[in-house]
Parts: C-alpha cells; structure tokens; sequence
C-alpha cells in the first residue's frame, strides 16, 4: 500500500454526531458581530463627547446661576408691544387699588348720614341710604319696627362698626 | 465547491443562517478533519471546529468573495486557531500524547484489519513530526483532495511554493517512516 493510499484513509475521520448537531444549534444561534467601520467609531466618538459637553454645561449653568427666563420670557410677539402690556397691567391695579379706597371712604363717611335724618324727621333720606350698603340695613330696620332694640343695636354694630355710635346716639334721642 | 456557493455565502453575509447552516453542514467535516490530524485529540480538535465556524459566522460580513472557494477562507481561520491553541496552551503535541484511536474511524468493511488501523496511526504519528507547512499541504493535497490551487489559497502561498512544499513534505514523511 503506498503512502497516499494510507493517507488517504485518513478521510474516515469524522466528527462525532451529537457534537455536531450541538455545535451547530449553538453557532447559529449566535448574534453576528456588527461591522466596525471608520465612520461608526467617528460617529460613537462624537456622540459621547457631545453628551459629556452638554452634560457638563448644563452643570456649569445650574451652579453659576444661569437662568433661562431673563432671555426667553416674555416671549417676543411681532403684535404684541410689552411695554403697552405692562403699563395696562399696572393701570388695572390702580383702577382696582382706587375703587377699594373709594369705598372704604364712602363707607366710612356716610354711615352716620342715613341715622340722623331718620332721627330727626322720622323719614330716611333715600340718597343716603343707597350710599352705604350696611348702614341702610340698619337704618331700615330701625325705622321699619319704630322701637329701639338692644340687640339691634349690637348687630348694626358688628356689621358697621363705623357707624354703631351714631346710631346709638339717635336711640339715646328716641328715648328721650 | 459546493453548489450555489455564492448564493449561500451571499445570503449568509446578509445574516441568514439557515444558509449559513448548510455551508457548515458541507464544510465542517472537512475542517475537523483538517483539525483532529492537527491536534490529535478528539476534544480539541472540537473545540476548535467550533471556534473556527464560531468565527466564520459572526465575521462572515468581512469575507470578499476572490475566486476563491469558501474552503480557503475556512482554512485559514483554522489554521490560525490551531496556532492560538499551541501558543495559550503552551505545550506542543508529543508523539505520547497522540490519542489516535479517538479520531480515527476505521472503515466498516475493514474493522477487522488491525493492520491497517496500525498503519493509518503510524501514518499520522509521522505526519506530526512534520513541520506545520508540511502537515498543511499533506492534509489539504492528500486527504481532503485540494487542488494545488486550492491549497495555495488556503495556505496564502503562490501555486509554485505549494508544489515545492508538497514535494519536500512527501519526501520527509517518506522519511520518517522508512525509520
């Protein structure tokens, strides 16, 4: 038998079955490695230094006291002039801050008003009374019964306490 | 060559591996063929089978296909994982350590002939005390049946340089064994 003969035998080498089947489940089974290119590394180099730089200016914005709203509020309309909107704004406050004081004074001025007319006429003056909101219910009551009452005259006095002396005044006249 | 090679490995490139799977299914009796001679013993030479495929399927997106038949390609890998086996295990076959009887398949109709399963181990005792290139022509020319064109590709030799190497090799192992 020559020597390729003998070497040719050598092809009765097989692999096992089982290990082949195993093998073979186990190698397809596999993920396959993606493809590095020149791009993909550039472009993976780039995201993270992208990320870490943004991440690090946002750190140096939030310690160094950085706001956002001195440059993007109010946000800038091409109809819309701010400086009109703000002076209307404080032009509301003032309308509303002078109605409060006029109030406070129309109150405070013309509860005794209603009381004393009534006192010495008998008849309420109607002007008078739609002047001052809280002093009407008390003047109305008081003419409406005709008879002075001390608890009356205790609760007109919670309700306007501007007004309590004057209407005791014009009780202290009734009885007399 | 297989037929429709070209087809399989296409589609094995795009990530199909029941393509992928009948190219292993073709190849791989060979390449542990290539391997057990190599190695010698039966356990290593599949693990490393399952290496070099291993590495052929999660790498096969770089293959270029060169006129070359898939074989070379295979090869190659092998050969390269052998010579990483030898380098991390640090030890190198000793005639010893040798378990022919493990990777050889005797033929059916000659179970009985002890003679011959005697020869074929002193056979394969003698091609590895053959340098490395000598084994890989032997293997590639003489018991997978490569054409020298082949061979040249799988082992990145010129066609000349194979047919000189397989003559030295035949003359070597011719050698060893008249001894």
């Amino acid at each position: 038998m020559t020597l390729e003969e003998n070497l040719k035998k050598l092809k009765n080498i097989q692999p096992d079955p089982t290990y082949t089947d195993y093998s073979r489940r186990a190698i397809l089974a596999s993920v396959q490695l993606q493809q590095i290119t020149f791009g993909k590394i550039i472009g993976r180099i780039l995201e993270t230094a992208g990320s870490v730089a943004l991440v690090g200016l946002m750190i140096f914005a939030i310690t160094g006291g950085f706001s956002g709203s001195k440059y993007l509020s109010p946000v800038q309309f091409s109809g819309i002039d701010p400086s009109a909107l703000h002076a209307e704004a404080q032009a509301i406050d003032m309308q509303i801050n002078l109605a409060n004081l006029t109030y406070t004074e129309a109150t405070h001025i013309a509860a005794p008003q209603p009381v004393a007319p009534l006192l010495g006429t008998g008849t309420a003056d109607s002007s008078t009374l739609t002047a001052n909101v809280s002093s009407t219910v008390s003047a109305t009551a008081i003419s409406g019964t005709g008879v002075g009452s001390a608890s009356l005259a205790a609760s007109t006095t919670q309700e306007a306490p501007s007004s309590s002396i004057s209407i005791n005044e014009g009780l202290q006249k009734l009885t007399q | 060559m297989l037929d429709g090679e070209e087809k399989l490995i296409h589609d094995a490139v795009k990530g199909d591996s029941s393509a992928f799977g009948l190219l292993y299914d073709h190849y791989q009796p060979m390449i542990y063929r290539f391997v057990a001679v190599k190695v010698g013993r039966r356990e290593e030479a599949e693990d490393i089978t399952h290496q070099v495929f291993l590495s052929a399927w999660q790498n096969i997106r770089r293959y270029e296909h060169r006129g070359h038949p898939f074989s070379s390609w295979l090869y190659r890998i092998a050969r390269n994982r052998i010579i990483d086996h030898y380098r991390s295990s640090h030890e190198n076959v000793s005639l010893e350590g040798l378990a022919v009887e493990e990777i050889v398949v005797a033929p059916q109709n000659a179970a009985s002939d002890i003679s011959a399963q005697l020869e074929m181990e002193r056979v394969l005792k003698a091609l590895h005390e053959l340098k490395p290139e000598y084994q890989d022509v032997i293997i590639l020319r003489f018991i997978e049946d490569l054409s020298i064109k082949e061979t040249a590709a799988a082992m990145k030799k010129t066609e000349g340089a194979v047919k000189l190497m397989q003559h030295r090799a035949m003359a070597e192992l011719r050698k060893i064994l008249e001894e």
